[in-house]
């Protein structure tokens, strides 16, 4: 069962490698000559004038923020997808994955009634203008 | 405080967990060829028959471990923020393997998708548009009276805990399994997506709608505390004038 | 799908069900309505409806458990009671805020709806049958009041308190979720009462006795007892004056609640209990040390918010002798209740009054600011000296009454008695410094200092009024009361 997974270790391993690899193998045959210019973050552009590293206002984090809490939430959603058909009969599925006994509603009113409160959770964002910026 | 005194210090702290812990686990009798207890109550966990050894599940788990502790004390350690971010996407990627260790495919796809995708871009996010301070004093700088304090609590945790952990002997059976009841074993569908979802609609059904509404008290408190500073202060001049009023 | 759970399931959850739903509501009218003048007044009528179904559960209630979501959420007459404490909380919190965000002029809305939000989550942990439950229930409430608690945005101090509150509260929660974590390692499920019939497979197992003290470290910061309370002063400070009334209420009575339902189940084994790494001494010197240390620093402030922060500390103690004395003693936890629904009503009204003395850019929570108080402002001196008797434990009050009670409940043990002494010994220090702002408001002489000018707000006097009859009556006539935390056991 675990040998499934050997692919993923080999991408990564090829990744890792290939990223490594390419660093030593430049650092190896590439040419060395640096001078004050080219170590400038913009050799091509202008001056840099002030430091880079500014303070953001807070509403940059609430953006993110939104975006986690909203990302968390659609994980719930790939269990309740899988469990869809199962959630909305009455009985149980049998073998071929058919449903014997009748519709329920069910699967469909447990999303509901959690998307409900984060729908909520949408309007007051979108009330409160906390998704705009100024 | 020195940083060099500061990665010895937590490195100590992990392998003196670290022996305690084998200590302990050694402690229990064994008949299966000196392996732990705890390898096999991995190796259980893995009931299909393509299951690896209750040996290079204890090593696959002791690595895995080592690495998360690595990551842990360079999280906090690390100077550079950006560094400390990574490592500990490296902790919670070993997390992540760990729970694939143990079959539970799903929370393992949730944990490399979540913490280490979007919580750590998250993370990332932040220090990136803080910066980090060139000479920051880290941690630990409190007063040397608090130090006792919570040193003396410390000591007193571990004086009074450490004997009970040395001594502990698991109940194993004449083939050196662990005996419990809580532990039994696990079918191949053990912790993939169905599972999971049968579980969550239909014993943690409460629990799951719940969580809707924890998500939504993070939201508004979110959104409350990132407020707008109100620049033209309207609505408290008028709160002021409305009170005014009444009076 | 065969569902392992009936509809009817629903219908048992409604206390808890609705304050979520009448959350919502509020939500929605704060997202809709330009005006926010509505909201504390909605909101509180939301927590006096819900008040009223979780009375009528309580009397209805024909089982001493039900367990109802599978065994996720039970109901007995121990977690109604302390649902209507929380509803009482948030119901006077919430009249409070009213005058108190009006007046100030610095959060939205939808600071009634966090309100209400958070009590649900103190619901759900006093519901709590399962620890998947009791970690909603903790973040759901601890997101809310770290947000309650840095709302007001414009002020640096309400800021940094939120921001130590927050971070020491995650990691508490993070003790928590680890302690679990290691209960289940050793014993296979998360629903208490499974893991107390598996427990006497555990005796000196060192997974479930370092679980056991992981959970207890982290309801031990939630309480506030020393040494974890650390953060209590700076939160309570510089938190928006009736959030504070709130945690040291609310907050409190839910940590409390939970460590009574874990003390009459996963750490109840004799073995957990006793010995030398049984919980017990360990509660014993927490709650010496809690009480001693939050009277003796309360002694030295001259901010009254500050002042009232180390007095919640020093109630914590109070309070953590009479958990103890349940199991040493097998007690029912009325003497807890009774002192915790007390504690509730009078720190929330004595915030109130600090609410109330405040104006726009003037917070007037030094006690030199009271002087004088007494005979410009007669009606809330009363209040404010009744509150300041109760917290003191001199009667006529409900403080008096539920500090005997408890006392006396815990006598029956020679090292418990040595607690109560400790505690009275407590108690008379405590009388000083809760007399200082007595002696300010009347006895002191205004001088040409500026004196605080209180605000009207009819919300607030409403809520003041409200706590000071409650308190009053408690101490008066506490004997119905008193059946009912005796009534409120814990089923099962």
């Amino acid at each position: 069962m675990l040998t499934n997974y050997l692919p993923i270790v080999v991408v990564f391993a090829v990744a890792g490698g290939l990223g490594i690899a390419l660093l030593i193998i430049a650092r190896l045959i590439g040419p060395s000559r640096p001078n004050p210019t080219k170590m400038q973050p913009y050799e091509a552009g202008l001056e840099q004038s002030a430091p880079p590293r500014i303070r953001f206002h807070a509403q940059f984090y609430r953006v993110a923020l939104l975006f986690l809490v909203f990302d968390i939430e659609a994980a719930f959603f790939y269990p309740w997808a899988v469990m869809f058909r199962d959630l909305s009969c009455k009985g149980s599925l049998n073998a071929a994955g058919k449903c014997t006994a009748g519709a329920t509603p069910f699967g469909m009113l447990v999303m509901v009634a959690f998307l409900a409160i984060l729908l909520l959770a949408l309007v007051f964002v979108w009330r409160r203008k906390a998704l705009e910026w100024d | 405080m020195d940083r060099r005194k500061l990665y010895v210090s937590l490195l100590l702290a992990a392998a003196a967990l670290l022996l305690i812990s084998s200590v302990a686990l050694a402690q229990a009798p064994s008949t299966s060829g000196g392996v732990a207890p705890h390898a096999q109550f991995y190796a259980g966990k893995l009931a299909s028959s393509k299951k690896l050894s209750p040996l290079a599940m204890l090593w696959a788990m002791r690595v895995l471990a080592g690495l998360m502790l690595v990551g842990g004390i360079f999280t906090i350690g690390s100077r550079n923020p950006v560094v400390a971010a990574l490592c500990l996407v490296g902790t919670l990627f070993c997390t992540g393997i760990i729970f694939l260790l143990l079959h539970a495919t799903f929370i393992a796809a949730i944990q490399v998708l979540v913490y280490a995708g979007a919580i750590m871009v998250l993370f990332v996010f932040v220090v990136m548009s803080v910066g980090h301070p060139e000479r920051e004093e880290i941690g630990l700088s409190r007063g040397i009276i608090s130090k006792l304090i919570g040193g003396a609590f410390a000591v007193m945790l571990l004086l009074r805990v450490s004997p009970v952990y040395m001594s502990y002997q698991r109940t194993v059976n004449a083939a050196g399994e662990i005996i419990s009841k809580a532990m039994p074993p696990v079918s191949s569908k053990y912790g993939n997506v169905e599972h999971v979802g049968k579980l969550l609609f239909s014993d943690y059904l409460f629990p799951f709608e719940a969580i809707s509404i924890l998500l939504l008290v993070a939201i508004v408190g979110a959104v409350m505390v990132t407020r707008h500073r109100r620049r033209d202060d309207n609505k408290g001049a008028a709160a002021a004038a409305a009170s005014a009023g009444e009076g | 799908m065969s569902s392992a759970f009936k509809m009817a399931d629903f219908s048992f959850a409604a206390p808890i069900i609705f304050v979520a739903l009448w959350a919502c509501v509020v939500l929605l009218a704060s997202a809709f309505s330009t005006k926010s003048s509505k909201l504390g007044p909605l909101t509180a009528f939301g927590f006096v409806i819900g008040l009223v179904i979780t009375g009528y559960f309580w009397t209805a209630l024909e089982q001493p458990r039900m367990s109802v979501f599978s065994g996720m959420l039970v109901l007995d007459r121990f977690s109604l009671f302390l649902d209507m404490i929380f509803l009482l909380a948030g119901l006077l919190t919430s009249l409070v805020a009213h005058g108190y965000v009006e007046e100030h002029g610095f959060a939205e809305s939808e600071f009634y709806a966090v309100i209400a939000l958070s009590v649900v989550g103190m619901m759900l942990m006093g519901h709590a049958g399962d620890f998947i439950i009791v970690v909603i229930g903790l973040e759901t409430m601890s997101l809310g009041v770290y947000s309650l608690v840095a709302s007001w945005t414009d002020k640096r101090k309400s800021t940094e308190a939120g921001l130590k509150y927050f971070v020491m509260g995650a990691v508490a929660s993070g003790f928590l979720v680890y302690g679990i974590a290691l209960l289940y390692g050793a014993t296979g499920s998360t629903r208490l009462l499974v893991i107390t019939s598996r427990a006497a497979a555990h005796i000196g197992d060192p997974l479930y006795i370092i679980g056991l003290f992981m959970v207890f470290g982290a309801l031990a910061f939630k309480v506030a007892l020393v040494p974890f309370h650390m953060w209590t002063p700076d939160a309570y400070e510089g938190a928006p004056t009736p959030i504070t009334g709130f945690m040291a209420a609310a907050v409190k009575t839910a940590g409390f609640g939970l460590l009574v339902r874990a003390v009459s189940t996963i750490f109840s084994g004799e073995s957990f209990a006793y010995g030398s790494t049984g919980w017990i001494n360990i509660a014993w010197m927490l709650s010496m040390l809690t009480m001693t240390v939050g009277n003796v620093l309360a002694l030295r402030q001259t901010n009254i918010k500050r002042m009232l922060a180390y007095s919640s500390i020093a109630h914590a103690g109070y309070i953590m002798l009479g958990v103890i004395a349940i199991p040493v003693l097998g007690l029912d936890p009325s003497a807890v209740l009774l002192y915790l629904l007390q504690y509730a009503v009078t720190t929330i009204g004595a915030f109130g009054v600090v609410a109330w003395v405040g104006r726009r850019d003037a917070e007037n929570t030094g006690l030199e600011q009271w002087a004088g108080l007494g005979a410009r402002k007669p009606a809330a001196a009363l209040a404010m000296t009744i509150f300041m008797l109760s917290l003191g434990g001199i009667p006529p009050t409900a403080g008096f009454f539920a500090k005997l009670y408890l006392f006396k409940s815990a006598m029956g043990h020679p090292s418990l008695l040595i607690l109560v002494v400790i505690a009275a010994i407590n108690s008379v220090i405590s009388i000083f410094y809760y007399l200082k702002p007595i002696v300010a408001m009347y006895f002191r002489d205004a001088g040409g200092e500026p004196i605080a000018e209180p605000m009207r707000s009819s919300s607030l006097s409403v809520a003041i009024t409200l706590a000071a009859i409650i308190v009053f009556l408690l101490g008066m006539v506490p004997g119905s009361a008193l059946e009912m935390a005796i009534k409120s056991t814990i089923g099962g």
